[in-house]
């Protein structure tokens, strides 16, 4: 009968009892009107019965034992103590030297801690020096030369990035980058600020470096001309490290030119100090073919 | 996923698991005494091999030491326990097909079928089902096998049997219903004993 086979499942399932509900009612109202059917789940129960009344085997009395020995060369089971501890004349020198070692460590860490970590502003790569373009700071004839030595000069708080010019080494490559710029600033206004040196490669990164120099030593980039020219106004106090920070960016190559500032505008910014009065410090920076 | 549930009173199976991965190892035997008789069964049950299916167990165990870090607890123990056995018992299957072993041992000589205490007639019919029985539950693919010792000789519910095995329930009724039918329309019902 096909009703037969599409129940064959479920008399199964009828008698371990894992069937409900309605399909239940109608596999039981088949099987008290089908012969077949109730001589056939009579054979599924004595089968199951004898699967389940098939001799078990019991675990052996050393199978614990046996165990135990398979797994000793892996974990012994030894008490925490003999595992920390033994043997002493090993391991307690070992601690001990450790231990020695971590204070150590840690004194030396904590005194160096101070040092602000050095920046990368740009994890993109310098690219080679386009030798077409070079700048050039060209000194003014009478330049009004601050007499204090950029080493005396005692830099704003937020002058650290000139004086880590001078001090160590970690590069930012500056070329064509506006996310450079910003983090160059943050770099600046970090506690402690974070040293950084400016290394141009084009005339966007001189002029980038030049804005956030001058922003560092409350400055202010106020031109730039088509020939090329970057007019900055600075403090007077902060020239000198402006100068140092610009030879180190060019090197030998780099000349300048300062000259007196003319009178300020009428929106000057509120920070400026009246009694700092600032000079025109004019960077020129040409193309090697002119 | 239901789980296997632990019939005992004494410290939970997880609060062993837990106090095993904290290092102490007097839990670890006590979960191996407590599990050892069903993990050995099972593997009998399976193979019908004494030594095998002692190697197996230990196996088992061996392993679930060495894997208790990485139990989180997801099921009950004794489902993860019965997992194991059941895929070190079709590993133990494929490793004699291998060396071309035959795949159905028959038990004989290894158990005594029933209690002496049984009439000597009845107990010859009974001995000559529950050989016949055994042999053909070894032939049948260890999928089949695996299910119908877990249902008829451990007593775990479809839902505990598909959580050990993982698959539905749906599976294992088929697998179930398949490996009954398999068994009735080989084992002649006149010969199987009435009750």
């Amino acid at each position: 009968m096909k009703i037969c086979q599409n129940i064959e499942a479920d008399l199964s399932a009828l008698i371990d009892g894992e069937l409900a509900g309605e399909r239940q009612a109608e596999v039981i109202a088949h099987v008290d009107h089908c012969l077949d059917c109730t001589r056939r789940i009579g054979e599924l129960q004595r089968l199951a019965s004898g699967v389940g009344g098939l001799p078990k085997l019991d675990p052996p009395a050393q199978f614990l034992a046996d165990i135990q020995r398979r797994l000793r060369p892996a974990r012994p089971l030894v008490p925490w103590k003999e595992k920390l501890f033994q043997p002493f004349w090993l391991k307690v020198p070992v601690a001990a030297l450790a231990g020695v070692v971590v204070v150590v460590a840690s004194v030396v860490w904590f005194t160096h801690s101070e040092q602000p970590t050095p920046v990368i502003v740009a994890a993109k790569p310098l690219a080679p020096r386009n030798p077409a373009v070079k700048a050039r700071i060209l000194p003014m004839e009478n330049e009004p030369v601050p007499a204090t030595a950029p080493s005396e000069v005692k830099l704003p708080e937020t002058a650290l990035l000139t004086k880590s010019f001078v001090e160590t080494g970690a590069v930012a490559d500056t070329s064509d980058s506006i996310a450079a710029g910003r983090k160059l600033v943050d770099a600046v206004r970090a506690e402690p600020p974070a040293p950084v040196v400016i290394r141009g490669e084009s005339l966007v990164a001189v002029r980038l470096c030049v804005t956030d120099l001058a922003k560092a030593l409350n400055g202010r980039l106020t031109t730039i001309t088509l020939s090329n020219t970057f007019i900055v106004h600075l403090p007077r106090r902060n020239v000198g490290a402006f100068r140092t920070a610009m030879s180190h960016l060019q090197k030998s190559e780099s000349m300048y030119s300062l000259r007196p500032a003319p009178a300020p505008p009428k929106n000057q910014p509120a920070d400026a100090s009246p009694t700092d009065p600032a000079i025109d410090l004019e960077v020129i920076v040409e193309s090697g073919g002119q | 996923m239901a789980g296997v549930q632990s019939k005992t009173n004494e410290v939970s199976d997880r609060d062993l698991v837990m106090r095993c991965q904290a290092g102490h190892d007097r839990a670890f035997e006590s979960l191996v005494i407590r599990h050892q008789a069903r993990a050995v069964n099972v593997a009998w049950q399976l193979l019908g091999n004494r030594e095998d299916a002692l190697e197996v167990a230990q196996d088992a165990f061996v392993r679930v030491y060495q894997s208790l870090d990485g139990f989180r607890g997801d099921c009950e123990f004794t489902t993860w326990l019965y997992r194991i056995v059941v895929n070190l018992a079709h590993n133990k299957h494929r490793w004699w097909r291998r060396r071309g072993r035959a795949e159905t041992e028959t038990m004989e000589g290894d158990r005594q079928f029933v209690a002496p205490t049984v009439p000597p007639d009845a107990a010859a019919v009974q001995n000559e089902f529950n050989r016949r029985l055994s042999a053909q539950i070894a032939a049948l693919p260890a999928a089949f096998r695996a299910v119908l010792v877990l249902r008829n000789v451990e007593g775990l519910s479809y839902d505990e049997i598909a959580a050990v095995l993982e698959c539905s329930q749906g599976t294992v009724k088929s697998r179930i219903a398949r490996a009954r039918e398999a068994l009735r329309e080989i084992m002649n019902h006149e010969d199987m004993p009435k009750h």
